[in-house]
C-alpha cells in the first residue's frame, strides 16, 4: 500500500484515453487471433473426447478409418497446441505488448495475414493427419505441406513484436515484455532447428529424438510458459491494483527459466537409448527449475496477499490465479518426476499424460481463459452478458481438470509399478486401467461443456447478443439489488 | 469525460452492505483511486452509446502494472544455493565423462571394489524348481503366444502342441534335438502326435540366453502332462545349450539356418554334445 | 532491464547454451554412427529397411502407432520391483521378453523418423518381429480382440478386404472365426431371436459340424438353453462360408515392417546392460 501514490484526475483520464485508443487499434487483429483460437479449442476438445473414449471402448467409431485412435490423438494435439494455445499466445502477446509499450498497433494488415496463415496451416495439419499424412513425430506430426504456413505466420508475429518494442513510448520495460520478447525470439529458433534436423536434413540414430524432445519440451517451456507467466504477471497486479511484489524475484525467475528450462528436455527419454550424460543433464536442468518457479510463485503470492477475497467475484482473476497456483505445483511435480527413481515408474504411463494436461490445461489454458475474460470486454466495449455461463465455465474447467489429473495420476502410477514387474501380465495392466481411462473421458466431457459455455459467452460478446450490462464488470456473483 | 468526484452514487436501497459492487467500490476508494470508481447503477435514461458508456470498461481500469522492490528473501537464496550445489554434485557423478557409449546411469553404480562393473553375470539355475520358475516366466512371454499357455499349440496355424509331444517326452525326445529346435528354429514338415505340421518355428538363439533356453525347455518338458525330468536332475541346463551351440559351430542363430525334422532325426536319441551334462554336484553339496 | 539489447543478448546466450549442449554436441557425438559387424563377412547390423517393410513404416507412421507403442527396450538394471520374498529385481523389459538386451543409439541409425514412442498403452515392440508370426500379426492388426480379449488397441479392419471366395480360398486369407469376420472390425454375436432363426434354417448342418470335432463326441442337444449356447459358441469360431478376409497392400506392408522390427536381438558391444 505504501507505494501507491494518488494520481491526479486528468492524468488518469489521459491514461484511460490512451489505453482506449490502443485497444481500439488492437481490436481487429487480436479478435481474429482469439476467435480462431476458440474455434480450435472446440475442435480439439471434440477430438480429445473421441480419442479418450476409444481407449476404454475400442469399438467406438471403429468404422471410420480417419478417426482411428492414432490419427485422432495426433490431430487433437495439433488442434490444441498449434490452434488454441499458440493463437492465444500470439493474440495475447500483441495486445499486452501494445498496452505495455503504450503504443498503438502497427501493421494490422500483416497481423491479419499472419493469423490467416496460421489458421490455414492448422487446418492443413489437422485435416492432413486425419486423412493419413501424419508424421508420427511427437508434437511435429503436421504433414510436410503445413510447416511453411507456420513459419510465415510466426515470422510475422515475431518481427512485429520486435518492431513494436522499438517504437515503445513507455521507458520502463515490464516483466511481461521480457517474457514475450524472449518467447518470440526462442520459438522460431526452436522450430527451425527441429524441422531442419528431423525432416529436411534428417539426423541419424537417436539424434532425431533428442532434437525432437528438445523442441517439444521447449515448446512448453520457452513459448507457452513465458507468455502464460507473463500474462499472470500482467493480470494479477493489474486487476487488484497493486505492484508486483519484487522486481528482483522477477529477474531471478526470468533468467533462471531462460537458462535451465531448455536443458530439461531429455527427461522424456530417461532410460532410453541415449547416452547417460544427456539424461543426467536434463535431470539437473529439471531440478534447477525449482528456482524460477519458486521465484515466480512467491512473487505472485505476495502480490495477492490480503486480496484473495477478490477471487470470489472476478472471473479474470480467478482463472489466472488458478493457473498461476497450478504452475507452481505442476512444475514441482515435473522436477520430481525427472529424478531417475520416479521416472522409472512414471515413464511410458498415463501419469505423464496427467502431468502434461495439468500443465497445458491447468496452468496455461486457465491463465489464458483469465486473459479472455479481462481482454475481450476491452476490445469490444461490451461486458460479458451472462455470469451463469462464466460460472459454468469455471466449475466445469476446474472440476474437470482435477478429475482428469487425479484419475490418470493414480492409474498411471500403478500402471508404472506393474509394468516394472514382469510377473504381471500386460492384459491385467490394461484391464486395471479401464476405470481410470473412463474417468478421464468423464473429465473431458466436463471440460468440453465448460468450453461450450466459454464459446457461447465469447460469441455473444462479439455479436452483442444477450443482456447488455452497464456499470461494472460481470462478476461471478450477480449484483444484489 | 466527466466522472463523479466522490465515490459513486449512494447505495441503492435494499442492496445490502455486502453486495459485490459495494465491495469493489470500497476497495477502489481505499486505494485512493477516488476518481476511478465504478458506477453502481446507471441512471435509467442514460444513452447507450455515450463515450462514457462505451469506454467505461477501460476507464475504470487500474493503471498498468508496475514493479515493487522487495528484496529476495534470505531463505529463498539459501534454497537456490543448495539446489545449485546438488546440481553440480549430480552432474559430476552421473555423466560418465560425457561418453556416448554409456547409456544408463545404473551402469555407473560403483561396487566396493571401485571399478565400474558394467556386466551383471547371468544366472545359471540348476534345480528343476529354479528352471521351472524362470522357464514359466519366459514361456509366457515368448512361447505361449503360439504354443498356448496350455501347450496345445494352434493346429490350424501349423503350430504343434507341446503337451504330450513325442519330441519332448516320447520317442523323438532328446536334449540335443530340443536345444537345436529352439536355438536355430525348425522349418519343414514335422509329425507331432500323429499330425503333420508344416510351419516355421522361429529361432531363439540370438534372442534368448542359454539359461533361458534351458529354462523354457525344462518348463515344456515338465508341464501339463509332461514329466520328462521327474525324479532326475534336469537334463537341460545352460551348459547343455552352450554345448549344442559349440557343436554346431558357425551355424547362424538368426533364423537363416533352421534345423529340419529329418536332420534332427539323424541325431541318435542318446547323443549328447560334449560338455552338455550339468556340472556334477560338489562333494559337500546336496544333490538337487 | 530497460534495454532491449540486454534482454536479447541474455536470451541468446542462455538459449544457445542448450542448443550447443543438447543439440550440436550430441549431433557431433552420435550422428553418422556406423553399423556393427562382429566378424568381417557377417551381415552388418543394423540393415536399412527395404521394399515392403519400408512401405510398411509409412503405414505405421500414418496411423500414429507410436502413441501407444514404444520401441525402446530398457536396460536390465532399470526399474526396481520387489518380489514376494522382498528381493529386489530389475530389468522388467527384458524379463518380459521384449528384447534380449537394451536398445542403444546404433539400433536406430536407419530409422527415419526414429519412432521411439513415449507411451506403453500397448507393449514395447522394438523386437516384435521375433515374437509373433505373420499370420498372428495379420489377425491381430485386423481385430486385436480376436487374439487378446483384454486388448484396447483399435481394429485396423480398414486395412483388410472382405471378399467372396472365387474358386480356391486365398493363401493369404486370415484364419478367423465368423464372430470376427461377419462385421469386420467388430465382434459379432447374433441375438437370441437371430440365433433361433439360424438354427431353424441350418441347425442340422451346424450340429453335425459340431459333432465332427473329436472333442465333442459327447453329443449336444440344441433344444436346451445350455446346448444352444454351446452350439452358438462353437459356431462363432467356424469360418464364414464363401467369404475371406484378405490383407490389402497396406496391411501386407505394415506386417512386413512389424516382422522386420528386431531391434534388441543382435548383441552390440555398447549394450552392456
Amino acid at each position: 500500500m505504501s507505494s501507491v501514490t494518488v494520481i491526479p484526475l486528468h492524468d488518469r483520464e489521459r491514461a484511460a484515453a490512451e489505453r482506449a485508443s490502443i485497444d481500439g487499434s488492437c481490436r481487429g487483429p487480436v479478435l481474429f487471433f482469439t476467435a480462431s483460437a476458440v474455434f480450435w479449442l472446440l475442435a480439439g476438445s471434440i477430438l480429445a473426447i473421441i480419442a479418450s473414449a476409444k481407449l476404454h471402448s475400442p469399438y467406438f467409431l471403429t468404422g471410420i478409418p480417419e478417426l482411428t485412435f492414432g490419427r485422432v490423438r495426433m490431430a487433437h494435439l495439433q488442434a490444441v497446441s498449434i490452434g488454441w494455445t499458440s493463437m492465444v499466445t500470439m493474440g495475447g502477446s500483441v495486445w499486452m505488448m501494445c498496452r505495455l509499450c503504450r503504443t498503438e498497433l502497427i501493421y494490422p494488415k500483416l497481423l491479419y495475414v499472419s493469423a490467416t496463415l496460421w489458421n490455414i496451416g492448422t487446418l492443413l495439419s489437422v485435416g492432413g493427419i486425419l486423412l493419413g499424412d501424419g508424421q508420427s513425430v511427437e508434437w511435429l506430426d503436421a504433414p510436410p505441406y503445413a510447416p511453411p504456413f507456420f513459419v510465415a505466420g510466426l515470422g510475422i508475429v515475431s518481427a512485429w513484436v520486435a518492431a513494436t518494442f522499438r517504437r515503445r513510448r513507455e521507458k520502463h520495460v515490464y516483466v511481461t515484455q521480457w517474457y514475450i520478447l524472449a518467447a518470440v525470439f526462442w520459438f522460431p529458433w526452436l522450430y527451425t532447428v527441429a524441422v531442419f534436423m528431423i525432416f529436411w536434413s534428417p539426423a541419424t540414430g537417436v539424434v532425431q529424438p533428442i532434437v525432437n524432445w528438445w523442441f517439444n519440451h521447449n515448446f512448453l517451456g520457452l513459448w507457452l510458459t513465458p507468455v502464460a507467466v507473463g500474462t499472470a504477471y500482467y493480470l494479477i497486479p493489474k486487476i487488484i491494483g497493486r505492484p508486483i511484489h519484487s522486481y528482483y524475484l522477477s529477474i531471478t525467475g526470468f533468467w533462471a527459466l531462460a537458462l535451465f528450462y531448455s536443458w530439461a528436455g531429455m527427461h522424456h527419454l530417461i532410460g532410453g537409448p541415449i547416452p547417460a550424460w544427456l539424461s543426467t543433464a536434463s535431470t539437473v536442468g529439471s531440478m534447477m527449475m525449482f528456482i524460477p518457479v519458486i521465484a515466480v510463485g512467491i512473487n505472485h503470492h505476495m502480490t495477492m496477499r490480503n486480496h484473495f477475497h477478490r477471487l470470489k467475484y472476478s472471473p479474470a482473476l480467478r482463472f489466472t490465479v488458478f493457473g498461476a497456483i497450478t504452475y507452481t505445483w505442476v512444475s514441482f511435480q515435473g522436477s520430481i518426476e525427472s529424478l531417475k527413481d520416479f521416472s522409472e515408474v512414471a515413464h511410458f504411463t498415463h501419469y505423464t499424460v496427467a502431468h502434461a494436461h495439468l500443465g497445458a490445461y491447468g496452468f496455461v489454458t486457465m491463465i489464458y481463459f483469465g486473459l479472455y475474460y479481462y481482454m475481450i470486454p476491452r476490445l469490444t466495449g461490451r461486458e460479458w452478458s451472462s455470469s451463469t455461463l462464466i460460472r459454468i465455465h469455471f466449475w466445469c474447467a476446474s472440476v474437470g481438470i482435477t478429475i482428469y489429473f487425479v484419475s490418470l495420476s493414480i492409474g498411471g502410477w500403478w500402471q508404472g509399478r506393474m509394468l516394472n514387474n514382469p510377473d504381471v501380465s500386460f492384459g491385467s495392466i490394461t484391464r486395471y486401467l479401464l476405470p481410470y481411462l473412463f474417468s478421464r473421458t468423464v473429465a473431458g466431457i466436463l471440460l468440453t461443456i465448460g468450453h461450450v459455455a466459454f464459446a457461447m459467452s465469447f460469441v455473444m460478446n462479439l455479436a452483442g447478443w444477450g443482456k447488455k450490462r452497464t456499470g461494472g464488470p460481470t462478476f461471478f456473483v450477480e449484483k444484489v439489488a | 469525460m466527466s466522472t463523479p468526484a466522490n465515490p459513486g452514487p449512494p447505495v441503492p436501497e435494499g442492496a445490502g452492505v455486502d453486495s459485490v459492487i459495494d465491495i469493489h467500490r470500497r476497495h477502489m476508494a481505499e486505494m485512493n483511486d477516488a476518481s476511478m470508481t465504478v458506477d453502481g447503477t446507471p441512471p435509467e435514461d442514460e444513452e447507450p452509446d455515450t463515450i462514457q458508456r462505451l469506454l467505461a470498461v477501460i476507464a475504470r481500469e487500474n493503471a498498468e502494472p508496475r514493479d515493487g522492490f522487495e528484496p529476495v528473501p534470505f531463505w529463498v537464496a539459501c534454497v537456490f544455493g543448495a539446489l545449485l550445489a546438488w546440481g553440480g554434485y549430480y552432474l559430476g557423478t552421473n555423466t560418465a565423462d560425457f561418453r556416448k557409449d554409456v547409456f544408463d546411469r545404473s551402469d555407473l553404480r560403483m561396487p566396493e571394489g571401485g571399478a565400474a562393473v558394467a556386466n551383471v553375470p547371468d544366472p545359471d539355475p540348476q534345480t528343476l524348481e529354479e528352471l521351472m520358475k524362470t522357464g514359466g516366466q519366459k514361456f509366457q512371454a515368448v512361447c505361449a503366444s503360439c504354443h498356448q499357455p496350455n501347450g496345445q499349440g494352434k493346429p490350424a496355424e501349423n503350430i504343434p502342441p507341446l503337451d504330450g509331444s513325442e519330441w519332448l517326452v516320447g520317442d523323438q525326445a532328446s536334449a540335443a534335438r530340443q536345444c537345436r529346435i529352439v536355438l536355430y528354429g525348425l522349418s519343414g514338415p514335422v509329425t507331432v502326435k500323429g499330425r503333420t505340421f508344416n510351419g516355421v518355428m522361429p529361432n531363439q538363439g540370438n534372442i534368448m540366453k542359454d539359461y533361458e533356453i534351458a529354462a523354457v525347455l525344462t518348463f515344456a518338458r515338465n508341464s501339463w502332462s509332461n514329466a520328462a525330468d521327474k525324479g532326475k536332475p534336469p537334463a537341460i541346463t545352460a551348459a547343455t545349450v552352450r554345448a549344442a551351440r559349440a557343436k554346431e559351430g558357425t551355424r547362424k542363430t538368426n533364423g537363416t539356418q533352421p534345423v529340419s525334422a529329418p536332420e534332427l532325426q539323424k541325431l541318435p536319441l542318446d547323443y549328447s554334445d560334449t560338455g552338455a551334462a550339468p556340472e556334477p554336484a560338489k562333494k559337500d553339496e546336496k544333490k538337487p | 532491464m530497460d534495454r532491449g539489447m540486454v534482454i536479447f543478448l541474455g536470451a541468446l546466450l542462455t538459449f544457445s547454451s542448450s542448443w550447443l549442449g543438447l543439440i550440436l554436441f550430441p549431433y557431433w557425438q552420435l550422428n553418422n554412427e556406423k553399423p556393427y559387424q562382429k566378424e568381417p563377412g557377417d551381415d552388418p547390423y543394423p540393415m536399412p529397411l527395404q521394399g515392403e517393410a519400408l512401405a510398411g513404416r509409412k503405414v505405421y507412421q500414418a496411423n500414429g502407432c507410436i502413441y501407444c507403442h514404444s520401441q525402446q527396450v530398457r536396460s536390465e538394471k532399470f526399474g526396481n520391483w520387489w518380489d514376494e520374498n522382498g528381493q529386489e529385481h530389475t530389468g522388467a523389459d527384458i524379463k518380459r521378453g521384449w528384447g534380449s538386451r537394451r536398445n542403444v543409439s546404433r539400433d536406430y541409425i536407419y530409422d527415419n523418423p526414429t519412432m521411439l514412442g513415449t507411451m506403453r498403452t500397448g507393449p514395447d515392440i522394438a523386437n516384435v518381429g521375433s515374437r509373433y508370426s505373420e499370420a498372428w500379426q495379420h489377425s491381430h492388426t485386423f481385430n486385436p480382440r480376436a487374439l487378446n480379449d483384454w486388448s484396447i488397441m483399435p481394429s485396423f479392419a480398414f486395412l483388410y478386404r472382405k471378399e467372396k471366395v472365387v474358386g480356391e480360398r486365398s493363401g493369404k486369407a486370415l484364419k478367423l472365426g465368423r464372430e470376427w469376420t461377419v462385421d469386420p472390425g467388430y465382434r459379432w454375436r447374433p441375438s437370441a431371436g437371430e440365433w433361433d432363426a439360424i438354427l431353424q434354417q441350418r441347425g442340422d448342418a451346424i450340429k453335425s459340424q459340431f459333432l465332427s470335432e473329436p472333442t465333442h463326441a459327447g453329443g449336444i442337444d440344441p433344444n436346451t438353453p445350455d446346448g444352444k449356447k454351446r452350439l452358438l459358441d462353437f459356431w462363432l469360431t467356424t469360418e464364414e462360408e464363401g467369404i475371406q478376409i484378405v490383407p490389402t497392400g497396406d496391411a501386407d506392408a505394415l506386417v512386413a515392417y512389424l516382422l522386420a522390427l528386431r531391434k534388441a536381438e543382435v548383441p552390440v558391444p555398447e549394450a552392456k546392460e
